[in-house]
Protein backbone atom coordinates (compact mmCIF):
# COMPACT_ATOMS: atom_id res chain seq x y z
CA UNK A 1 0.00 0.00 0.00
CA UNK A 2 2.89 2.16 0.32
CA UNK A 3 4.30 2.25 -2.71
CA UNK A 4 0.78 2.88 -4.42
CA UNK A 5 0.23 5.71 -2.18
CA UNK A 6 3.96 7.12 -3.45
CA UNK A 7 2.97 7.06 -7.01
CA UNK A 8 -0.18 8.61 -6.29
CA UNK A 9 1.34 11.46 -5.02
CA UNK A 10 2.84 11.66 -8.26
CA UNK A 11 -0.01 11.93 -10.69
CA UNK A 12 1.03 14.54 -13.65
CA UNK A 13 4.49 14.11 -12.77
CA UNK A 14 6.30 12.69 -15.65
CA UNK A 15 8.52 9.51 -15.28
CA UNK A 16 10.09 7.05 -16.68
CA UNK A 17 9.04 3.33 -16.90
CA UNK A 18 11.75 0.14 -17.90
CA UNK A 19 10.07 -2.81 -18.47
CA UNK A 20 11.47 -6.57 -18.17
CA UNK A 21 11.81 -6.44 -22.27
CA UNK A 22 14.52 -3.62 -22.12
CA UNK A 23 11.87 -0.83 -23.53
CA UNK A 24 12.15 2.26 -21.72
CA UNK A 25 9.04 4.66 -21.68
CA UNK A 26 8.44 8.36 -20.73
CA UNK A 27 5.25 9.70 -20.14
CA UNK A 28 3.18 11.62 -17.55
CA UNK A 29 1.50 9.39 -14.74
CA UNK A 30 -2.03 9.73 -14.89
CA UNK A 31 -3.30 6.75 -12.35
CA UNK A 32 -1.56 3.93 -10.65
CA UNK A 33 -3.87 1.16 -9.00
CA UNK A 34 -3.39 -1.18 -6.45
CA UNK A 35 -1.16 -4.05 -8.27
CA UNK A 36 0.91 -1.15 -9.48
CA UNK A 37 -0.08 -1.38 -12.54
CA UNK A 38 0.48 2.41 -14.48
CA UNK A 39 -1.16 4.79 -17.13
CA UNK A 40 1.08 6.88 -18.99
CA UNK A 41 0.17 9.73 -21.14
CA UNK A 42 2.09 11.63 -23.98
CA UNK A 43 4.32 8.74 -23.86
CA UNK A 44 8.10 8.81 -25.65
CA UNK A 45 9.91 5.86 -26.17
CA UNK A 46 13.54 5.99 -25.98
CA UNK A 47 15.67 5.18 -29.26
CA UNK A 48 12.37 5.72 -31.28
CA UNK A 49 14.15 4.56 -34.32
CA UNK A 50 14.61 1.41 -33.33
CA UNK A 51 10.91 0.50 -31.62
CA UNK A 52 8.67 2.42 -34.48
CA UNK A 53 6.34 -0.64 -33.58
CA UNK A 54 4.62 1.84 -31.13
CA UNK A 55 4.74 4.77 -33.34
CA UNK A 56 0.90 5.36 -33.07
CA UNK A 57 0.37 5.23 -29.82
CA UNK A 58 0.20 8.26 -27.01
CA UNK A 59 -1.35 6.83 -24.20
CA UNK A 60 -1.17 3.44 -22.31
CA UNK A 61 -1.39 1.04 -19.35
CA UNK A 62 1.12 -0.37 -18.48
CA UNK A 63 0.76 -3.80 -16.38
CA UNK A 64 2.47 -3.59 -13.15
CA UNK A 65 4.00 -7.45 -13.31
CA UNK A 66 6.28 -6.22 -16.43
CA UNK A 67 8.26 -3.03 -14.96
CA UNK A 68 11.51 -3.37 -13.78
CA UNK A 69 12.06 0.14 -12.37
CA UNK A 70 10.59 3.51 -12.62
CA UNK A 71 12.69 6.63 -12.26
CA UNK A 72 10.83 9.14 -10.25
CA UNK A 73 11.18 12.95 -9.99
CA UNK A 74 13.38 13.62 -7.02
CA UNK A 75 12.22 17.37 -6.59
CA UNK A 76 8.64 16.10 -6.16
CA UNK A 77 9.40 13.67 -3.69
CA UNK A 78 9.51 14.14 0.46
CA UNK A 79 12.59 12.00 1.84
CA UNK A 80 11.47 12.16 5.70
CA UNK A 81 8.18 11.45 4.91
CA UNK A 82 8.77 8.43 2.76
CA UNK A 83 11.37 6.89 5.65
CA UNK A 84 8.73 7.74 8.38
CA UNK A 85 5.64 6.02 6.35
CA UNK A 86 8.13 3.03 5.42
CA UNK A 87 8.80 2.74 9.39
CA UNK A 88 5.77 2.93 10.85
CA UNK A 89 3.85 0.58 7.91
CA UNK A 90 7.24 -2.35 8.63
CA UNK A 91 5.97 -2.22 12.01
CA UNK A 92 3.14 -3.85 11.16
CA UNK A 93 2.62 -7.28 10.54
CA UNK A 94 3.19 -7.97 6.36
CA UNK B 1 25.53 0.39 18.57
CA UNK B 2 24.45 -3.58 19.18
CA UNK B 3 22.83 -4.16 16.29
CA UNK B 4 22.22 -8.17 16.33
CA UNK B 5 19.74 -7.46 19.32
CA UNK B 6 17.54 -5.26 17.50
CA UNK B 7 17.23 -7.79 14.78
CA UNK B 8 14.64 -10.25 14.94
CA UNK B 9 13.60 -11.06 11.20
CA UNK B 10 15.22 -10.53 7.88
CA UNK B 11 13.10 -7.11 7.23
CA UNK B 12 14.39 -5.65 10.45
CA UNK B 13 17.77 -5.50 8.71
CA UNK B 14 16.29 -3.33 5.93
CA UNK B 15 14.38 -1.27 8.53
CA UNK B 16 18.02 -0.14 10.28
CA UNK B 17 18.92 -0.03 6.72
CA UNK B 18 16.78 2.95 6.06
CA UNK B 19 18.21 6.74 4.68
CA UNK B 20 21.75 4.47 4.32
CA UNK B 21 23.56 3.35 1.48
CA UNK B 22 22.29 -0.35 0.20
CA UNK B 23 23.79 -2.85 -2.32
CA UNK B 24 20.65 -4.90 -4.00
CA UNK B 25 21.37 -7.45 -5.92
CA UNK B 26 18.92 -8.05 -8.82
CA UNK B 27 17.90 -11.19 -11.56
CA UNK B 28 19.22 -10.53 -15.16
CA UNK B 29 23.35 -9.92 -14.01
CA UNK B 30 22.21 -6.16 -12.21
CA UNK B 31 23.05 -4.46 -9.36
CA UNK B 32 22.29 -1.41 -7.87
CA UNK B 33 24.08 0.59 -5.13
CA UNK B 34 21.37 3.08 -3.73
CA UNK B 35 20.62 5.38 -0.28
CA UNK B 36 16.90 3.16 0.69
CA UNK B 37 14.00 5.41 1.43
CA UNK B 38 11.09 2.94 0.95
CA UNK B 39 10.36 -0.42 1.26
CA UNK B 40 7.24 -3.28 1.21
CA UNK B 41 6.91 -6.89 2.08
CA UNK B 42 7.32 -7.58 -1.29
CA UNK B 43 10.73 -5.63 -1.18
CA UNK B 44 9.33 -3.08 -3.88
CA UNK B 45 11.87 -0.25 -2.65
CA UNK B 46 12.91 3.47 -3.72
CA UNK B 47 16.48 4.46 -3.69
CA UNK B 48 18.11 7.87 -4.38
CA UNK B 49 21.36 8.65 -5.90
CA UNK B 50 21.52 4.97 -7.38
CA UNK B 51 24.19 3.02 -9.18
CA UNK B 52 23.25 0.63 -11.84
CA UNK B 53 25.95 -1.88 -13.00
CA UNK B 54 24.83 -3.97 -15.40
CA UNK B 55 27.35 -7.31 -16.38
CA UNK B 56 26.58 -8.24 -20.09
CA UNK B 57 28.82 -11.13 -21.83
CA UNK B 58 28.82 -9.89 -25.49
CA UNK B 59 28.35 -13.32 -27.90
CA UNK B 60 31.80 -15.08 -29.32
CA UNK B 61 32.24 -17.23 -31.87
CA UNK B 62 32.80 -21.16 -30.07
CA UNK B 63 36.17 -21.82 -28.25
CA UNK B 64 37.02 -18.25 -27.82
CA UNK B 65 36.67 -17.02 -24.06
CA UNK B 66 33.61 -14.70 -23.63
CA UNK B 67 34.77 -11.15 -22.34
CA UNK B 68 32.25 -9.68 -19.55
CA UNK B 69 30.81 -6.05 -20.11
CA UNK B 70 30.64 -3.98 -17.50
CA UNK B 71 27.88 -1.22 -18.44
CA UNK B 72 27.17 1.32 -15.07
CA UNK B 73 24.56 4.36 -15.29
CA UNK B 74 23.67 6.98 -12.56
CA UNK B 75 19.88 7.30 -11.94
CA UNK B 76 18.53 10.41 -9.46
CA UNK B 77 15.32 8.57 -7.48
CA UNK B 78 14.30 5.09 -8.56
CA UNK B 79 11.27 2.79 -8.12
CA UNK B 80 12.45 -1.13 -7.77
CA UNK B 81 9.71 -3.61 -8.51
CA UNK B 82 10.45 -6.39 -5.73
CA UNK B 83 10.36 -9.61 -8.22
CA UNK B 84 13.58 -9.10 -9.70
CA UNK B 85 15.54 -8.87 -6.28
CA UNK B 86 17.77 -11.58 -5.23
CA UNK B 87 19.53 -9.94 -2.23
CA UNK B 88 19.68 -6.77 -0.36
CA UNK B 89 23.23 -6.12 1.79
CA UNK B 90 23.07 -3.32 3.93
CA UNK B 91 26.21 -0.68 4.30
CA UNK B 92 28.94 -1.81 6.18
CA UNK B 93 29.83 -1.06 10.04
CA UNK B 94 32.49 -1.20 12.10
CA UNK C 1 -8.73 -1.79 -12.45
CA UNK C 2 -8.90 2.06 -12.32
CA UNK C 3 -7.12 2.61 -15.88
CA UNK C 4 -8.67 0.49 -18.76
CA UNK C 5 -12.41 1.42 -19.13
CA UNK C 6 -11.28 4.66 -21.09
CA UNK C 7 -10.36 2.52 -23.58
CA UNK C 8 -13.62 0.43 -24.22
CA UNK C 9 -14.76 1.18 -28.07
CA UNK C 10 -11.27 2.29 -28.81
CA UNK C 11 -8.67 0.85 -31.19
CA UNK C 12 -5.85 -0.58 -28.72
CA UNK C 13 -2.19 -1.70 -29.51
CA UNK C 14 -1.21 -4.63 -27.02
CA UNK C 15 2.30 -5.49 -26.88
CA UNK C 16 2.43 -9.42 -25.38
CA UNK C 17 4.92 -10.99 -22.56
CA UNK C 18 6.56 -12.93 -25.67
CA UNK C 19 7.32 -9.84 -28.18
CA UNK C 20 4.03 -10.21 -30.41
CA UNK C 21 2.03 -6.76 -31.82
CA UNK C 22 -1.25 -7.36 -31.23
CA UNK C 23 -4.44 -4.93 -32.69
CA UNK C 24 -7.77 -4.65 -32.21
CA UNK C 25 -10.90 -3.37 -30.89
CA UNK C 26 -11.08 -3.01 -26.98
CA UNK C 27 -14.52 -4.78 -26.66
CA UNK C 28 -14.42 -5.62 -22.70
CA UNK C 29 -11.90 -6.46 -19.86
CA UNK C 30 -11.86 -7.87 -16.19
CA UNK C 31 -10.37 -7.22 -13.07
CA UNK C 32 -7.23 -9.67 -13.76
CA UNK C 33 -6.92 -7.58 -17.36
CA UNK C 34 -8.29 -10.60 -19.78
CA UNK C 35 -8.86 -8.54 -23.39
CA UNK C 36 -11.64 -9.53 -25.32
CA UNK C 37 -10.68 -7.54 -29.21
CA UNK C 38 -12.57 -7.40 -32.00
CA UNK C 39 -11.47 -7.10 -35.38
CA UNK C 40 -8.35 -8.24 -34.31
CA UNK C 41 -4.73 -8.13 -36.73
CA UNK C 42 -1.50 -9.57 -35.54
CA UNK C 43 1.06 -7.13 -37.09
CA UNK C 44 4.34 -8.96 -37.29
CA UNK C 45 7.80 -6.67 -37.77
CA UNK C 46 10.46 -7.88 -39.79
CA UNK C 47 14.18 -6.66 -40.45
CA UNK C 48 13.93 -7.59 -44.13
CA UNK C 49 10.38 -7.47 -45.41
CA UNK C 50 9.24 -4.95 -43.32
CA UNK C 51 5.26 -5.11 -40.99
CA UNK C 52 2.94 -6.92 -42.39
CA UNK C 53 -0.53 -7.57 -40.91
CA UNK C 54 -2.47 -11.01 -40.67
CA UNK C 55 -6.12 -10.68 -39.92
CA UNK C 56 -7.60 -12.78 -36.74
CA UNK C 57 -11.05 -11.85 -35.98
CA UNK C 58 -12.45 -11.70 -32.06
CA UNK C 59 -9.56 -12.60 -29.60
CA UNK C 60 -10.26 -13.36 -25.76
CA UNK C 61 -6.38 -12.45 -24.60
CA UNK C 62 -5.09 -13.57 -21.13
CA UNK C 63 -4.22 -10.73 -18.60
CA UNK C 64 -0.93 -12.65 -17.52
CA UNK C 65 0.50 -12.52 -21.41
CA UNK C 66 0.11 -8.70 -21.78
CA UNK C 67 2.89 -6.65 -21.42
CA UNK C 68 1.05 -2.96 -22.63
CA UNK C 69 -2.06 -2.10 -23.72
CA UNK C 70 -1.67 1.40 -25.58
CA UNK C 71 -4.68 3.96 -27.31
CA UNK C 72 -3.84 3.71 -31.23
CA UNK C 73 -3.89 7.34 -32.57
CA UNK C 74 -5.94 6.63 -36.19
CA UNK C 75 -4.47 9.82 -37.75
CA UNK C 76 -0.85 8.43 -37.40
CA UNK C 77 -2.05 4.99 -37.59
CA UNK C 78 -3.33 5.93 -41.41
CA UNK C 79 -0.95 8.02 -42.38
CA UNK C 80 2.17 5.36 -41.07
CA UNK C 81 3.23 3.20 -44.50
CA UNK C 82 3.84 -0.16 -41.79
CA UNK C 83 5.42 -1.91 -44.90
CA UNK C 84 8.32 -0.11 -45.10
CA UNK C 85 9.15 0.00 -41.60
CA UNK C 86 11.85 -2.83 -41.46
CA UNK C 87 12.67 -3.79 -37.73
CA UNK C 88 13.03 -6.48 -35.62
CA UNK C 89 10.04 -7.52 -33.59
CA UNK C 90 10.00 -6.37 -30.21
CA UNK C 91 12.52 -8.43 -27.78
CA UNK C 92 10.11 -10.46 -25.10
CA UNK C 93 9.77 -10.03 -21.46
CA UNK C 94 12.84 -12.23 -19.42
CA UNK C 95 12.59 -12.63 -15.76
CA UNK C 96 16.57 -12.93 -15.93
CA UNK C 97 17.99 -16.19 -15.43
CA UNK C 98 19.76 -15.35 -11.76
Amino acid sequence: MLIFSVFKTLTDHTVTVELKNDLCITGVLKSVDQYLNIRLDAIKVENAEQHPHMMAVKNCFIRGSVIRYVQLPASAMDIQLLEDATRRESGKKI
Amino acid sequence: MQVSGEIQEPFDLIRLSLSERVMVKLRGDRQLSGVLHAYDGHMNMILSDVEETVMIVDPVPEGVKPSIRVAKRQIEMLYVRGDGVILVSPPQRE
Amino acid sequence: MATLHTLVDKRVLLVMQDGRVIMGNLVGWDQRSNIVLADCVERRFSQESGATDSALGVYMVKGDQICLVGEVDAAIEEATSWSEIKVDPLPAVRYGDA
